[in-house]
């Protein structure tokens, strides 16, 4: 039987999962995976998706009706995560997402196991359920000087279409991207800044990771990426943005959308790693910070 | 004249705009110029004036580009440095004013906000999508309603009682102008309505949490319209400088930049006479050789093709000869 799964949106990064469990739920199956992204599935996502959806949103359902047009998946796995950290919900389209994969795709068959650090008993077994064993992303290396922190949902950072290459433009600018740990982290790390913690999984561990880094390392600069559309980024955003001009730390929002052109998040990207270098050089001549 | 100048190009998407400065950055020569759509051609023709009126008395030193096109005119010229507008402008508007602290910046198709503080720039913010509130939508507007661009901001200054315009959408905003018209407000009220809705959008926009502390300055193309700077001036209650080259900012910062850049270095520009005997041109077509269908674009100096962009994969880009004969779609 072949078993597709689309590795973007929430999924991406979870293959490692998936060849994991997906063999002990079903026999004989042939696990495909839909790959990286490509315009061919976007075009098909914007087609296929309600504009109410955000662009990973979108970009997903291309995913899906790539794995169904083009490599004839039997089913589709599409595990539903209701929460990826204790005490914590995932955003609503992704709870969601496989109740809107099954309306627009009637005739596909759908197996939607659920997720959900909230509760004691598990559906799945207690052993690929451990949070640390559900994401695969390479953690990004902490360099003594001039890191640049980028944040963003993993399927924002690790989608070259999402971010137009964003992490390659800063290293070739002779900096270092650094970039949240997903779900490795927050189990020692609470926020102390918040009188809350975060209700969305992902923002708990954006907002935490940032915090963290902003305290504990030295970083020049923060990006956030932020996709159209996004109610977590929204108030992700302000957040960090408020704290950015608090501790006076160089702060840059980009907002990812169907652009096809890179050459506005480019022009955004080079002036602001223009900027930083001139604080840089400034702050070398004079040893004295001249906006802090 | 056989001192050393230096080149700043900037082309936007409504304007390209060519300045030529000395060393000790006074500006000798400014052009301002429509892009049209066909930045190569009008970029030949600016170059082909300064060539006109100045010969072989011209030395330059050293070539900058910016604006949207800085990559394709950096080709076309042979440029020392190409970089983003926001630097640009920003080097400019400290060059002339050396204690700015904020700029307002609105071209054709996007604005930018830059904050400063002791000569570094220390925030900014471009619009993001809509290009509502620069100076394409202003064109447009003013077409419309059959007023030359020219004379939009004198007519619009004359306002008494300006009348209440939604800028949130260009859409919008002209579909509230449409029906004020037809209620039967005067030309000049519906005008300086629009400026105030442009501004108090942009504010809102661009400026949104940020403090800006004067001196301020008003430049690109939209500075021109003195009702604009009136706009700015009533929804912020300061004073605003627009520059004497305003329109040509960015030009003149980039020429800056590339004086900085060819400090003991020989200038990689090609020479008027060469650019001008040229003749360039684009091609640009879609490769289907995977599913990411990348818009490929080749670039011909007099038939030879000289570089191209725009493939993932780079196999265009870094071998020039590849599918050369193959692809139909050359």
């Amino acid at each position: 039987m072949k078993v597709g799964v689309p590795n973007s949106f929430c999924y991406a990064g979870m293959e490692n999962f998936f060849i994991r469990v997906i063999p002990e739920i079903l026999e004989d199956s042939q696990i495909i995976f839909s790959g990286k992204t490509t315009k061919e599935m976007i075009e098909y996502g914007l087609k296929n998706g309600c504009d109410e959806l955000c662009i990973p949103a979108k970009i997903f359902i291309g995913h899906v009706e790539y794995l169904i047009r083009k490599k004839n998946v039997d089913v589709l796995f599409l595990p539903r995560l209701v929460s990826l950290l204790p005490g914590t919900y995932s955003c609503p389209k992704i709870i969601g997402i496989p109740d809107i994969i099954k309306t627009n795709y009637c005739g596909v068959e759908l197996i939607v196991p659920e997720i959900n650090l909230r509760k004691k008993r598990k559906i799945m077994s207690e052993k690929s359920m451990k949070n640390e064993h559900l994401f695969d992303f390479p953690m990004s290396k902490i360099a003594k000087t001039k890191n640049i922190l980028v944040l963003a949902h993993s399927y924002v950072i690790f989608d070259e279409f999402l971010n137009k290459g964003i992490l390659e433009t800063i290293k070739s600018a002779g900096y270092n991207p650094i970039y949240p740990a997903y779900y490795r982290f927050n189990s020692f790390y609470i926020s102390s800044d918040l009188p809350k913690e975060f209700f969305w999984s992902s923002a708990r561990d954006i907002y935490n990771y940032f915090e963290w880094t902003v305290n504990n390392t030295q970083i020049d600069g923060i990006v956030y990426l932020m996709t159209f559309g996004c109610g977590i980024d929204s108030f992700l955003q302000e957040l960090i943005m408020r704290k950015c001009n608090k501790v006076g730390l160089p702060y840059l929002c980009i907002t990812v959308d169907e652009h096809c052109a890179d050459v506005g998040i480019q022009t955004r990207i080079e002036a602001y790693l223009d900027m930083i270098e001139w604080r840089r050089k400034s702050d070398e001549k004079n040893n004295i910070s001249t906006y802090g | 004249m056989r001192e050393e100048l230096f080149l700043g190009i900037d082309i936007g998407s409504v304007s390209t705009n060519v300045v030529l400065i000395d060393k000790k950055g006074e500006v000798i020569e400014s052009i301002y110029l429509r892009t049209q759509g066909k930045p190569i051609e009008i970029l030949q023709k600016a170059l082909g004036t300064l060539y006109e009126k100045y010969g072989d008395r011209l030395k330059i030193k050293g070539v900058g580009t910016t604006g949207s096109g800085r990559h394709l005119a950096s080709l076309v010229v042979g440029a020392d440095i190409v970089k983003n507008e926001i630097t640009a402008h920003a080097k400019s508007a400290i060059f002339f004013v050396p204690d700015v602290r904020t700029i307002i910046e609105i071209g054709g198709q996007d604005s930018k906000i830059i904050l400063i503080k002791d000569r570094i720039v220390i925030d900014f913010a471009m619009n993001t999508i809509c290009a509502a509130g620069t100076g394409s939508f202003l064109d447009r507007q003013a077409e419309r309603l059959n007023i030359p661009i020219e004379k939009f901001g004198e007519i619009a200054i004359k306002s008494q009682n300006p009348v209440r315009i939604a800028g949130r959408c260009a859409v919008f905003a002209e579909s509230d102008m449409i029906h004020k018209q037809q209620l039967g407000h005067p030309c000049e009220d519906i005008l300086f309505g629009l400026c105030l809705a442009l501004a108090r959008n942009y504010l809102a926009n661009l400026a949104k949490g940020k403090r800006l502390e004067s001196p301020i300055l008003f430049q690109g193309g939209v500075a021109a319209n003195i009702a604009m700077k009136k706009a700015f001036e009533e929804l912020l209650g300061i004073q605003i400088i627009v520059p004497k080259y305003y329109n040509v900012m960015g030009a003149i910062g980039i020429a800056l930049l590339a004086k900085e850049r060819t400090k003991g270095l020989i200038t990689k520009f090609r020479g008027f006479e060469n650019i001008h005997r040229c003749k360039f041109e684009t091609k640009g077509f879609e490769c289907r050789d995977c599913s990411n269908y990348c818009e490929v674009v080749s670039f011909y100096n007099n038939g030879n093709l000289v570089a191209r962009w725009g493939d993932k994969c780079q196999k265009y880009s870094s071998n020039r000869n590849y599918h050369i004969e193959n692809s139909k779609n050359l």
